[in-house]
């Protein structure tokens, strides 16, 4: 992008009449890289005007932070200048071994103070840290090709800094292997930086804000994998060449198979639900997944559906199982013909062919996962998802939807915490992604959500849920404002995998107690995927309209509520 | 108009939205405040990416004007052919 180019696009957006504003942070002049970074988030904002401000003065990274709103998206671009001024051109400091040390020492310091500023903003604001990609000054007495010591313990206090600021809860910290920049002795504008304090060429100044870019606007980690099995977890069709004749390793020369086996089973154990969609006997791919040294275990997918029937047919079926969306999971297949019969009856679904026999396109394949499925950070929600699955479908089978009888042999105790912040969390994210039990659709940016929790008689309800089949962990976030006696829910979702336990009438029937409610109103909002919450109110009622604000009294709530089989407590 | 002095006012354009172009030609740092050295060195920036030239930033520090800019194009121009 030139910066031309960057203006124009700019200028095209200053009649709107909202605006987003983003932050940046950064201890040189921000010029053309403020330019590029606020053109860049304009080309993917087609309503709002996007605006980029750089508070704050030359010469002060950790200060310039400081200034920047704390529920905020701010991007910081450190410099080796800012980790010490030594480090820079504008200055006449003696470059010389003597002062190695001391630099050194003085480095450490910048960066604790660095990671407090940062920490500051952890879980209220996003922040995205972009590291040095300029090169260090000619300080050491080496030639350039060959590595000092200087430069080197240079690079691994940054890399400690970044590895400890990276495990802050919304903190992106970009990856240095990844980014496409311009090659380094390309990137110093020594001109620039003497005359104007810009230290970028502007190829660099303009790759580095398309990075940010990037990493403040990552997409939702998608939720679901079905994998074939033929020629894609494993090398050889099973009902052809037998347990014997198929391949994943090394030695067999079909390595590329384990690997992805490996991906899957590591994807499964960050909370992805993996399915497996393969048109063989049952029994041959429960022999095939029992083998002792299969990666890909018969406790790391759910479900199995193995059969000779269309492949859309079990991606049909696995999707129902998952409850969630076609748009939300990526299918893996070696054959063309089972990809496109898939993406003809799931239009939405990414549908990525397996490249065998092409071990570079398998090695982009893997990337390509982990880009689709990779999140900030995992929790124990996301560990338990897959085992959760597998329990609520038990419970769903062997009981039909929410029978009393059946809930309350579960012996399930539901915790309500009503202390909670509003911050940058799993209640964040559960609202932000649950689509089934939510009442009226809305999604919050980390800035809205921050401000709601400034309204007065504002509360933030988190649910947690366990019966004797284990832990849901956190399924369940509530929140609205109370007056006079009266509670108005805007907020309210519930995790698919904790349906047909009564967690929404517990919730209901805990918020009625704790805070002595005569009624509770509802912003309620039909969208295409909510009919779970029209059922339910639909207990207590009428079927609500497109848009209501539904209103349920504590007597009518308790004259038609099934009676609760879970113990409720609260958490504070 | 000749099509250089249309291309420097484009590029004046980008840089200052809010001008109509008969204030563009006689625009100057002296008169017009939001012309200060940061919205030069985006100008110059633009210039130099429109007409495919370096500026000097020592002849950077003369071009104080729309009329001045547009002699240095044709200075730059003459010298070049």
């Amino acid at each position: 992008m030139k910066v031309s180019q960057a203006l124009r696009v700019l200028n095209e957006a200053r009649g709107r009449a909202s605006s987003k504003t983003y932050y940046l942070a950064c201890g040189f002049t921000p010029l053309h890289l403020q330019t590029f970074l606020a053109a860049l988030l304009q080309e993917t904002d087609a309503d709002r005007r996007v605006i980029v401000e750089a508070p704050g003065s030359y010469g002060d990274l950790i200060g310039n932070l400081a200034r920047i709103p704390l529920a905020s998206q701010a991007t910081v671009f450190m410099e080796w200048s800012d980790l010490d001024v030594r480090l820079g051109f504008r200055g006449l400091a003696e470059w010389s071994s003597a002062t190695t040390e001391d630099i050194l020492q003085s480095v450490d310091g910048t960066l604790r103070r660095l990671y407090d500023a940062v920490q500051c903003r952890a879980g209220v604001g996003l922040t995205v840290i972009n590291l040095p990609v300029l090169p260090i000054v000619p300080i050491e007495h080496l030639p350039q090709i060959q590595a000092g010591n200087l430069g080197l313990f240079l690079r691994a206090k940054v890399l400690d800094f970044a590895a400890q600021i990276a495990l802050l809860k919304s903190v992106r910290v970009a990856n240095p292997e990844w980014q496409v920049l311009p090659a380094m002795r390309e990137r110093l504008d020594l001109q620039s930086e003497l005359k104007n304090g810009f230290p970028y060429a502007l190829d660099t100044a303009a790759a580095i804000a398309r990075e940010a870019v990037v990493l403040l606007q990552l997409p939702p980690a998608r939720k679901g994998l079905i994998t074939d099995l033929d020629n894609t977890c494993w090398r050889g069709i099973l009902g052809d060449d037998g347990l014997d004749g198929i391949a994943w390793t090394q030695e067999a020369h079909a390595q590329e198979h384990g690997l992805y086996q490996q991906v899957l089973k590591s994807l499964g154990q960050a909370g992805v639900l993996v399915a497996i969609a393969s048109k063989n006997e049952r029994t041959a791919v429960d022999e095939a997944l029992a083998l002792p040294d299969m990666i890909l275990k018969p406790a790391d997918v759910f479900p199995i559906e193995a059969h000779w029937g269309r492949k859309s047919d079990s991606v049909a079926n696995i999707l129902r199982t998952w409850n969630i969306g076609a748009d939300d999971v990526v299918f893996v297949d070696d054959n063309p013909m089972e990809l496109e019969e898939v993406r003809t009856a799931f239009p939405g679904m990414e549908c990525l062919p397996f490249p065998t026999g092409n071990v570079k396109a398998v090695y982009e394949l893997l990337l390509g996962l982990r880009n689709r499925f990779g999140k900030a950070q995992i929790n124990e929600e996301d560990r338990l998802r897959s085992q959760s699955l597998r329990r609520t479908a038990l419970t769903q089978s062997e009981a039909g939807r929410a029978d009393p009888a059946f809930v309350a042999s579960l012996k399930a105790s539901i915790g309500l915490s009503l202390g909670a912040r509003f911050e940058a969390d799993r209640a964040f994210e559960l609202v932000n992604k649950t689509n089934q039990f939510n009442i009226n659709g809305l999604r919050y940016t980390i800035d809205q959500w921050v401000q709601m929790g400034a309204e007065p008689g504002r509360f933030l309800g988190v649910i947690e849920y366990t019966d004797k089949f284990g832990p849901l962990g956190r399924i369940s976030v509530v929140s609205g404002r109370i007056s006079d006696r009266e509670a108005r829910i805007d907020v309210w979702v519930l995790s698919c995998r904790a349906f047909s336990r009564q967690i929404e009438h517990a919730s209901l029937q805990a918020l009625f107690q704790r805070y002595e409610l005569d009624a509770i109103h509802f912003d309620y909002s039909r969208t295409a995927k909510n009919s779970p919450v029209a059922e339910f109110f639909a207990e207590f009622g009428e079927l609500p309209q497109e848009k209501a604000v539904l209103r349920l009294d504590r007597e009518t709530f308790n004259a038609r509520c099934l009676s609760l089989g879970a113990e409720i407590s609260f958490l504070n | 108009m000749s099509n250089q002095r249309q291309r420097l006012i484009a590029c004046f354009s980008t840089v200052f939205p809010d001008i109509s172009m008969e204030e563009i030609e006689r625009l100057s740092t002296a008169g017009y405040p939001e012309w200060d050295s940061i919205a030069g060195i985006q100008l110059a920036c633009v210039i130099e990416e429109e007409f495919n030239i370096a500026i000097e930033s020592t002849d950077l520090e003369e071009l104080t004007s729309f009329d001045l800019v547009l002699d240095y194009l044709e200075k730059l121009d003459e010298k070049a052919s």
